[in-house]
């Protein structure tokens, strides 16, 4: 009664004196104050007992936070827990019968791998690609020399055409080998497949690329003419040189030049300097006679 | 005969209920896969953009492809491709274009960690540029390489090169190029005589390589050394843009 007293009305002192002196009520006025300091509702014991428990309360408070927190912040839980059933499920199917099993899982995989898109299947998309290739690069080759393109080029050039939406390096390969399919059968898709050199590089060329490579030629044949006009003597370029004249990477340079040389137009060198091509002068009309010795 | 029937049908016994517990475990895989393929369009819809972004999760994914024996990078028309593809085929068009810029200064031969450092930054345009680490481009180049065998990995000493250029090195270009990025911190260069003491080649040896990686771009030649001629190893050379 006079603990409640003297919480209630602390200016008063005698009251205070009695708390004060009275162990009793000394005692009981301290565990009312813990009560009241840590604002439990009910105390099962009082001072450091009850400091701990309520440190306990919020270590497992935090914990089970971190672990809701660390269930919803691994994404991969649920996947990855489906993924290990049926991972085991077919373990289990192979000890039964191995090669069925596999052929059972397999089917199963290319089945969760497939999407439900406009195209019926691989062979639809390629076909899809296919066409979409010819239709985006026909209109840029036509406006290169030689009217050919490296794959790889094709394929940096046909993903940024299609912004957001980029295709694989296999799906590109398909679509290509598609392209080498219909030319081979006489369908008219504007491309055609090609290979280039002894180390038969592929290239993409326009499937009517006469205009292309006459351009190209005309380009390579008015420098090295203007080379030998300098100074009477027969001049040579390179890949790097013909890259330089033509603006086309230095691989495309090269097959450019392997086309020139399969239409006779440059003949190569290989010595000191490498691998070099030189106008084919066996083709001019001057050569029928002696050449003059002093030209070379 | 008593014998041989009841062996007989034990036998009999026994492939029924093999039979029955294969088409059991059957039916229950095609419960989990149908789950797993929910699940999976799930995941696609609601962390794409992040797997994208973050290396930590690609490798995680990729993980569990691994298990699934799934590429998720050999097909755009598909979950897998949508998930990962867009992200490594944005790099490998990166690759490409490093490649061919620095073609000019490298010949084709440029290390691993130079192409990331390049990759890099043209990703720091973007507003939020993911993370790319060296394993992202081991799988770019290796993606690239079905379409393009000029794009591949090579190991010269303890470093991974990409080669872009449609040659191959035999192992003298490997091991030279090798002996002169082992030089470091000295300058990437030695003369023929050099190399041939270091590498215990005749010199007409190092002098064939010298000339076929020469003609390659792949070393340049000083010939004020006020001695004899130095070759430099150009994919090693730091060489600012």
């Amino acid at each position: 009664m006079y603990v409640e007293e003297a919480v209630r009305d602390r200016s008063s002192l005698s009251k205070v004196k009695l708390v004060l002196t009275d162990e009793k009520a000394a005692t009981a006025l301290l565990s009312h104050i813990d009560t009241a300091i840590l604002g439990a509702a009910q105390a099962t014991s009082s001072g450091l007992g009850r400091l701990k428990q309520v440190d306990k309360a919020r270590q497992r408070d935090r914990q089970s936070t971190l672990d809701a927190a660390f269930e919803k912040g691994n994404e991969f839980t649920g996947l990855e827990e489906n993924l290990e059933k049926l991972v085991a499920l077919a373990a289990k199917l192979k000890g039964l019968s191995s090669s069925e099993a596999e052929s059972d899982f397999a089917t199963m995989v290319t089945e969760i791998d497939t999407v439900a898109t406009v195209h019926k299947g691989q062979k639809d998309y390629e076909q899809h690609l296919a066409e979409d290739v010819c239709r985006v690069l026909v209109p840029r080759l036509n406006t290169t020399p030689g009217g050919m393109t490296t794959l790889i080029e094709a394929y940096a050039l046909y993903n940024r055409a299609r912004a957001g939406d980029l295709i694989s390096p296999t799906d590109f390969k398909g679509a290509v080998a598609l392209i080498k399919s219909a030319e081979a059968s006489g369908q008219a898709l504007g491309l055609v497949h090609r290979s280039v050199g002894k180390g038969g590089l592929t290239v993409l060329q326009l499937r009517d690329a006469a205009t292309a490579e006459s351009d190209a030629a005309s380009a390579v044949l008015e420098r090295l003419a203007e080379m030998e006009d300098r100074d009477s003597r027969l001049h040579y370029v390179t890949a790097v040189d013909v890259a330089q004249i033509l603006s086309l990477s230095v691989p495309l340079a090269d097959c450019v030049l392997l086309r020139l040389e399969e239409a006779c137009t440059v003949c190569r060198d290989e010595g000191p300097n490498g691998l070099v091509f030189y106008r084919n002068v066996f083709m001019d009309e001057a050569f029928a006679g002696d050449y003059p010795t002093s030209r070379l | 005969m008593s014998d041989l029937r009841r062996k007989r049908r034990l036998a009999a016994v026994r492939k029924a209920k093999l039979a029955t517990h294969h088409e059991e475990s059957l039916n229950q895989m095609q419960e989990l896969k149908k789950e797993f393929q929910h699940n999976l369009a799930e995941f696609a819809a609601k962390y794409g953009q992040k797997v994208q972004r973050s290396a930590s999760m690609r490798q995680q994914f990729f993980k569990m492809c691994a298990d699934l024996k799934v590429d998720p990078l050999a097909t755009s028309n598909s979950v897998f491709g949508r998930l990962l593809g867009t992200f490594y085929y944005r790099l490998g068009i990166q690759i490409v274009d490093v490649c061919v810029a620095t073609r000019p200064n490298n010949g084709g031969l440029i290390p691993v960690p130079e192409l990331l450092k390049h990759v890099r930054a043209r990703y720091t345009l973007m507003s939020n540029p993911p993370q790319i680490e060296a394993d992202d481009v081991e799988k770019a180049i290796a993606k690239l390489g079905d379409l393009a065998s000029e794009y591949k990995l090579q190991r010269i000493g303890s470093t991974l090169y990409v080669l872009s250029v449609p040659t191959d090195l035999s192992a003298d270009h490997s091991a030279l190029l090798s002996h002169l990025s082992s030089l470091s911190p000295s300058p990437p260069c030695a003369s023929v005589m050099e190399m041939s003491r270091a590498l215990g080649w005749a010199p007409e040896r190092v002098v064939h390589s010298v000339d076929a990686l020469e003609q390659l771009c792949m070393l340049i030649v000083d010939e004020q050394t006020g001695g004899e001629p130095e070759y430099w190893a150009t994919a090693l050379l730091d060489v600012e843009e």
